[in-house]
């Protein structure tokens, strides 16, 4: 028996923070996590699967276009063709979705009861499928202890949206222990919420198979979901199965001694990229932080805009399908630049003083301006003006800019 | 810090190069000289190294190597340390050093501690110029005229701080726009996603949208299914309606067809046969004839070509031998033109190898060589005895040497070792010139430090006359307890506010007087007498008021007394007042103006007071500064003179502590190596009791003692361990001539067992024995061709032997007339002979079947004929006709009969398709009707046009029924297939994303802008006075008092101004070399300013004075002099001229040459 265990799929859910750019690959990147959907519904029927189990927050909770319910539908109707079975649970994203609402599901697909948890027993399989959907968005009490218990004899599924430990990122919505899942007597908990593919127990299976496709930095890695193979009411295997249609990679460039021009420190960069692209299978969607000590720092932050050009033209030299989300030029002076009296010194010692928790008031004032024009979108886009912690991460590239400048650069 | 020797181990092209850089006369300036590329940039690089480190990819290494690139040098602290380091190039522990006199090891970390965590960037830009830096500076004090000047001198000068912060501001403004103008960055962005989210929200789905637009799908299914069905109908009737138009003349011309076909008789067996066949059997008789005839003409032809032909059968028989001879002809003529040249070959080789054969052994046979010579293994280990033999006879001679020329050095050694004496004792002389190296360093230091305690002593001595009157005292100047140089500019700062305060507040009081006095005088000049007053008229009417209370009274008591002139007086005073009244409000706008005059009066004179009360405090609080300014330097002893003067007093007290600090380091310093000098003294003596001679003296016999004593000792042990050598060698020696004359006498075995078989003499040359062996097997290789040629010439004579008696043998079975020829050309003959028998008997085996042939075609041809004729017999009979000319009469009718026929079943078909067409029933109902009331065809046709028309209408509602139905259904199908709201999604987290990078950037150019202004504006008020005042006095210094002052801006902040002859001048004004002197001078200030919080460095000065006329550079010579008290100068220059002008100007300054690499 073959199943597939899926969640997480917050379908149309945009990717974030990639910056349109001449050469960027736009179409690959355009419907991705469509496609990763698509690419699980292939999965099943290659695999020709019995059950397709998909646990929670399959829309997010703000999405109101019904395209996105149809296509949805559409997908899961192609599984009649091999005859896979489709569960699924509502989680903290979807519980209250309009669109998930109207949605008219097919025969072979069973929404789990938002009221209180449910069993379906599948005879012909030799399974039974427990799980509840959430009733509304924040659900605070574990929902464990009102799972059925299991039936004898059958291959026991656990179908549950939730946080288990409390994993750090996360809201931590139906907390729970591994404790209290194993104690269950389940064969397999097919869970759904946290973003990174986790296996947190065997023999019972507590598995998160992570989302479907990974939509900023925050959620790097390779994505998709988990294919079981069972027989006799037991596990054989767990694999997981990379379904998503573009990865998202942090690049750390770190600069030393030896790199001494922006020449240097791109060869670095081009070097992280290929080691990057050999573990890839999928496009790429990578951030590069550079940093590091090094001579070339006043040229990187002079040039800024110049080297980000150029990194986004590596991957193009190299042939690699990848998409440059973001520069973050954090460099450093070589350590022995001045400590002494003087203009750098002093400004070095006033930056350092207010990345140390200085106060930053006098000088966000400049900022007002900013905070008019586009303060409300600069927050959605993950850059909040109305405290210091946004700002005081960006001293070091201020120390970066103003030593250029002072050092010859700029002016 | 100051660099007292430099030496150069091995860096660029010196190698061991030590410059000492004395101190002169209490000064630290030394002029480095030399011609151009003789190494002064190389030293200049040598000495950054030193303190900062020597850079991974120097380019110092080219000539000596990069592993050995090291400078050493001997530094001095201003704390009086000092300390003696080298610098090497590696990875790490790259500084070692110690302290001289102390344990202390040094290394990078004490190095950068004891600088000040100075870097090489800040030095080089701050402590050392250049041609080109100051030629920059010049510029960039002119394009700026000055402004922030202090405070680019503490980045070396080169950089405009007014452009970098208009740079970052100008960047930041092209990224936002607070008004939204302009097409900025960040609006732009801003904008685009608005936009986006206004196309998103109408892209936007809903569930209800989704179930109206299904509804609307099935209602418009629903109408289209309607109009299908109605349409439907009005076709089929139109079907119906056709389909009679089409049919209705077809069925009148079947009923005519049906009336002809009965008046044609036939009979009914003749009409049953197909059509043509009458025509067929008469014409088909007739061809059999024919056909008879011919073939019977074509066999008789045939039999006599038959006759005519003969085959040869005997040679036809022979055939297999003639090919097989044929084949052979080629060989056995090539076997007959090669027998004589291969008989030819085999004699000459039997003659050569006899006569090689007897030139090498005289006596034998070829037979003797098959049978008596050598193999090649034979041969082989002879060539290899041969090369034992030379390579034993050369080893044998040079082992013979060898030991010849060992045993006589052997006793050559032995004698001279026999004259070698017994070895004296030199320890005590050995301790001494250990301790002279010592010794003479400890004596060089002290007379160094000597000389420094001379020049501190000096220099605390004019240090202590700067300090004298009129500020003497009994107590030593720098041991004053003077106040902090914070607390004097604390009250120079609140002095200089007070007096700017008190100034203010005098011209302020002097302005309000003024005011006031004018107001006063403009109010007196407007209170006329002519004038009413309000004061006036109350004063009439109290009079007024009063007489009529009196009158009252009066009355009221019953006194009439006095009544008509109180009355009259009443009247009087109200009439008084009245006209004041009038008059008051006739000449109201004068009134009006008195009273204003009058209230600004007051007003003026509140003011007054008011800033004369601050002056007041302004002046008490002046005299209170001024008393706690004189309390301050109460414990010192003396009154105080201002500020701006105490703190220049201040400079020089603190100078003159730290030379008196240093002054007695160098004191105990001097005491410390005395005592040293004198214990080594001691030891010097003692090894030479008895020698008055100096101790130098001593030190030096001791060592050139000691030094003799080690070289014989070494000649000693050189020659014994020669000897020894020697002896080794010679056993060796004669270990390899015994190996050579053993391995001889083996090696004379082998031969003699090699040779004696072959018939060699054991004693004779093995050389030419090898060289004869050698030849005879390869005789014997040539000889073996022999066999092999025999063999072929009797192969050939066999075949050509065979070849003539095969060819006699079959000429004489079947061609005896050939018996005379030649075999090749018989065989040639028969061959020929036999293609043509071949040929002949083919063409009779043609000819036989074609007879045959033909004889079955004339067989076919006969039954053909009499079938023929029976079937014209059997068509007559059913025609019932008796001549061929009747059956073909009867065959015209039957064929008119058979069209009629055919034409009614076809206009019966034709009917019937019509009829299939559609409805049978209706369209039979329909032709009925029309054929019974014999309708017109036009009539028909007018029907059919008119539902025509009807079906047109309908149509068309229902194809626009249809599209719309179709439109509401793609519409759906789309739903799904792509989601534009998601679309929309993406491009709007992308402008967010660039958004994010516009702002970022933004952010970090607006801080770092506020974060520098900040900073420059700190600088500005903390340092830049000090600095001004420095750099003013070192600017008249340096243009010999032709400027007088440097001095901050009243205007402009941060900018600053010079003062010639009391005025004012524009710095565009200056000239070049004016401007490179002011920068020079801010420089040197700051670098005063910052020496005082940290350890002075040694500046370096690389030609700055090139572009100056002499008179110019002598000022600036004496200024740096001046300096140089302050700070170590290393002047580079390769110009002579200036060296010349500085032993002019500054007396005898140290010169340093360097003439060029050395080593």
């Amino acid at each position: 028996m073959k199943i597939v265990h899926a969640a997480d799929l917050h379908i149309d859910s945009p990717l974030k923070g990639l910056e349109h750019y001449e050469t960027a690959p736009v179409e690959r990147a355009r419907d991705a996590t469509r496609k990763a959907f698509a690419n699980i519904i292939d999965l099943c029927l290659e695999q020709r699967a019995d059950l397709l189990l998909i646990a929670g927050d399959i829309f997010d909770s703000d999405w109101r276009d019904y395209h996105t319910g149809l296509f949805f539908v559409a997908q899961l109707s192609r599984l009649m063709e091999v005859g896979t079975r489709v569960f699924l649970v509502r989680g903290n994203h979807d519980c209250r979705n309009e669109v998930t609402r109207s949605l008219r599901w097919p025969r072979h697909v069973h929404e789990m009861s938002a009221r209180a948890a449910e069993t379906v027993l599948l005879e012909d399989l030799g399974v039974a499928v427990h799980g509840r959907s959430y009733p509304q968005r924040s659900v605070e009490e574990n929902l464990v202890p009102d799972y059925p218990e299991p039936r004898p004899g059958l291959l026991n599924i656990g179908l549950l949206h939730a946080n288990v430990h409390g994993v750090p990122g996360h809201d931590n919505y139906a907390p729970c222990s591994r404790d209290d899942l194993v104690a269950k007597g389940y064969g397999y908990w097919a869970l759904g919420h946290v973003h990174q593919h986790l296996t947190l127990n065997e023999f019972p299976h507590i598995v998160y198979p992570g989302c479907s496709q990974g939509r900023s930095i925050r959620e790097p890695g390779p994505k998709g979901c988990v294919l079981v193979t069972a027989s006799a009411g037991e596990i054989e295997s767990v694999e997981f199965t990379e379904c998503g249609v573009m990865r998202w990679e942090s690049v750390e460039v770190p600069l030393g001694e030896e790199a001494r021009t922006v020449d240097d420190a791109l060869d670095l960069c081009e070097e992280a990229v290929r080691r990057v692209a050999d573990r890839a299978t999928t496009p790429l969607a990578l951030r590069f932080t550079i940093a590091g000590a090094s001579e070339a720092h006043a040229s990187l932050a002079q040039d800024r805009d110049r080297v980000v050009a150029r990194i986004r033209q590596i991957p193009i030299d190299l042939g690699i399908d990848a998409w440059i989300e973001k520069v973050v030029v954090a460099t450093r002076c070589p350590p022995d630049l001045s400590e002494a009296d003087g203009l750098i010194a002093r400004t070095r010692a006033r930056l350092r003083e207010l990345a140390a928790g200085g106060d930053l008031e006098p000088l966000m004032a400049s900022l007002r301006v900013l905070d008019k024009a586009a303060g409300a979108e600069l927050r959605d886009a993950g850059l909040d003006l109305t405290g210091p912690a946004a700002v005081r991460a960006l001293l070091p590239q201020v120390e970066g800019v103003l030593l250029a400048s002072l050092m010859g650069g700029l002016s | 810090m100051r660099i007292e020797r430099l030496t150069l181990e091995s860096y660029g092209h010196f190698q061991a190069l030590e410059l000492d850089f004395p101190l002169q006369n209490g000064r630290d300036f030394c002029i480095i000289s030399g011609p151009n590329e003789a190494g002064k940039t190389t030293l200049l690089k040598a000495a950054r190294d030193l303190l900062f480190g020597v850079h991974p990819q120097t380019p110092y290494g080219w000539l000596y190597g990069y592993e050995g690139l090291a400078v050493r040098a001997r530094l001095l602290f201003a704390d009086g340390a000092c300390a003696d380091v080298r610098r090497r190039k590696g990875k790490k522990d790259l500084l070692a050093g110690r302290v001289v006199g102390e344990d202390t090891v040094i290394d990078d970390q004490w190095l950068v501690a004891r600088l000040g965590s100075v870097s090489r960037e800040l030095y080089e830009r701050v402590f050392g110029f250049s041609m080109a830096e100051m030629e920059m500076g010049a510029r960039v004090l002119e394009q700026t005229e000055m402004r922030d000047a202090i405070a680019s001198s503490s980045l070396g000068g080169g950089v405009d701080i007014g452009s970098v912060l208009q740079s970052l501001a100008g960047q930041a403004e092209t990224l936002l726009s607070a008004q939204g103008r302009g097409r900025r960055a960040i609006n732009v962005t801003v904008g685009e996603i608005a936009d986006l989210r206004k196309v998103q929200r109408s892209a936007v789905l809903r569930a209800d949208q989704y179930g109206q637009r299904e509804r609307e799908l099935t209602d418009a299914e629903a109408v289209s299914e309607e109009l299908a069905g109605r349409l439907a109908q009005l076709r089929e009737q139109q079907s119906v309606l056709t389909r009679v138009t089409e049919a209705l003349p077809r069925r009148r011309k079947l009923t005519e067809l049906e009336r002809r076909r009965d008046e044609v008789d036939v009979p009914i067996a003749f009409l049953a046969i197909e059509p043509g066949r009458v025509d067929q059997a008469l014409d088909g008789a007739a061809a059999a004839s024919r056909r008879v005839d011919e073939l019977a003409q074509q066999a008789r032809d045939e039999q006599d070509k038959m006759n005519a032909t003969r085959v040869d059968e005997t040679i036809l028989e022979a055939r297999a031998r003639i090919d097989v001879l044929h084949g052979e002809v080629k060989h056995f003529v090539e076997a007959e033109r090669d027998l004589p040249i291969r008989r030819s070959e085999l004699d000459r080789l039997l003659r050569d190898g006899a006569a090689e054969l007897a030139s090498l052994r005289p006596g034998w046979a070829l037979d003797d060589l098959t049978r008596r010579c050598p193999d090649a293994e034979t041969s082989e280990c002879l060539s290899r005895l041969v090369q034992e033999h030379r390579g034993l006879l050369g080893r044998q001679e040079q082992a013979e040497a060898d030991v010849r020329r060992l045993r006589k050095d052997v006793g050559k050694l032995t004698e001279e070792i026999a004259r070698d004496g017994q070895r004296e004792d030199v320890s005590l002389l050995r301790r001494v010139v250990e301790a002279r190296a010592q010794y003479e360093h400890l004596a060089g230091a002290a007379t160094k430090r000597e000389a420094d305690l001379r020049k501190l002593e000096a220099e605390v001595t004019a240090a202590r006359r700067r300090l004298d009157p009129p500020y003497a005292t009994d107590a030593p100047a720098e041991r004053l307890p003077v106040p902090r140089a914070e607390q004097v500019r604390e009250f120079q700062r609140r002095l200089a506010e007070l007096a700017v305060a008190s100034h203010s507040g005098s011209e302020q009081l002097d302005t309000a007087r003024a005011k006031r006095q004018a107001a006063e005088r403009e109010l007196v000049a407007a209170s006329g007498a002519s004038v009413p007053t309000l004061d006036r008229l109350a004063e009439l009417r109290q009079a007024r008021d009063g007489l009529w209370r009196t009158i009252r009274a009066r009355w009221t008591a019953g006194d009439t007394a006095d009544a008509p002139s109180l009355s009259d007086a009443f009247e009087s005073a109200t009439a008084v007042a009245d006209e004041h009244a009038d008059r008051l409000r006739d000449q109201a706008d004068a009134v009006a103006r008195r009273e204003g005059l009058a209230r600004e009066c007051d007003a003026l004179r509140q003011a007054e007071d008011e800033v004369a009360e601050r002056v007041s405090g302004v002046e008490a609080a002046i005299a209170q500064a001024e008393q706690e300014w004189v309390g301050l330097w109460q414990p010192c002893g003396f009154a105080p003179a201002s500020p701006d003067v105490m703190l220049a007093w201040l400079a020089d007290h603190e100078d003159c502590a730290r030379r008196r600090e240093a002054r007695d380091a160098a004191q105990d310093d001097c005491e410390h190596l005395r005592g040293e000098i004198a214990s080594l003294e001691r030891l010097a003596r003692s090894a030479f009791p008895g020698d008055s001679r100096p101790v130098a003296e001593l030190l030096a016999e001791a060592g050139s003692t000691a030094a003799a004593d080690d070289k014989r000792q070494a000649l000693q042990e050189g020659r014994r361990e020669q000897l020894q050598s020697k002896e080794r060698d010679l056993e060796d020696a004669l270990t390899v001539a015994e190996q050579v004359s053993v391995a001889r006498a083996a090696w004379r075995t082998q031969w003699r067992e090699l040779a004696e078989p072959v018939g060699f003499a054991p004693e004779g040359d093995i050389e030419v024995a090898e060289r004869i062996v050698t030849q005879l097997v390869g005789l014997r290789g040539r000889m073996r061709e022999e066999g092999s040629l025999r063999q072929r010439i009797r192969d050939m004579t066999a075949t050509t032997d065979a070849f003539r008696r095969n060819v006699a043998e079959l000429c004489a079975a079947c061609a005896p007339d050939l018996a005379e020829v030649g075999p090749r050309e018989a065989v040639e003959t028969l061959h020929t002979r036999l293609a043509e028998a071949l040929e002949a008997r083919a063409l009779d085996r043609a000819l036989k079947a074609t007879h045959e042939e033909t004889g079955r075609h004339l067989e076919r041809a006969c039954v053909e004929q009499i079938r023929l004729a029976g079937e014209v017999a059997h068509l007559r009979e059913l025609a019932i006709v008796d001549d061929d000319d009747g059956l073909r009469l009867m065959e015209v009718r039957a064929e008119c009969a058979r069209d009629l026929d055919a034409e009614i079943e076809r206009l019966e078909a034709a009917l019937g398709q019509v009829r299939d067409r559609g409805a049978t029933e209706r369209f039979d109902e329909a032709l009925a009707d029309a054929l019974a009331r014999d309708a017109a065809d036009d009539e028909l046709e007018r029907e059919v046009q008119e539902l025509g028309r009807d079906i047109d209408l309908l149509d068309g509602e229902l194809q626009d029924a249809r599209k719309h139905a179709w439109a509401a259904h793609r519409e759906l199908a789309e739903v799904g297939e792509e989601s534009q709201v998601a679309r929309i999604d993406g491009e709007i987290e992308s402008a967010r994303a660039r958004l994010r990078d516009h702002a970022e950037r933004y952010i970090v150019l607006s801080l770092a802008r506020a974060v520098l202004d900040d900073e420059v504006n700190r600088f500005r008020r903390e340092d830049q006075p000090e600095v001004i005042l420095g750099a003013s006095r070192l600017f008249r210094a340096l243009t010999e008092g032709r400027y007088s002052q440097v001095a901050p801006s009243l205007d402009e902040p941060g900018a600053i101004r010079v003062v010639r002859d009391g005025n004012e001048v524009d710095l565009p004004a200056l000239s070049t070399g004016t401007l490179q002197q002011l920068f020079l001078a801010l420089r040197l200030a700051y670098i005063d300013h910052y020496s005082k919080g940290a350890e002075p460095l040694p500046v370096i000065m690389d030609d700055v004075l090139v572009n100056f006329d002499d008179f110019r550079a002598a000022a600036c010579l004496r200024a740096l002099d001046e300096f140089s008290a302050r700070h170590q100068v290393l002047f580079f220059t390769c110009h002579d001229h200036l060296v010349q002008l500085a032993r002019r100007e500054l007396g005898d300054t140290p010169v340093v040459t360097i003439s060029g690499p050395v080593g």
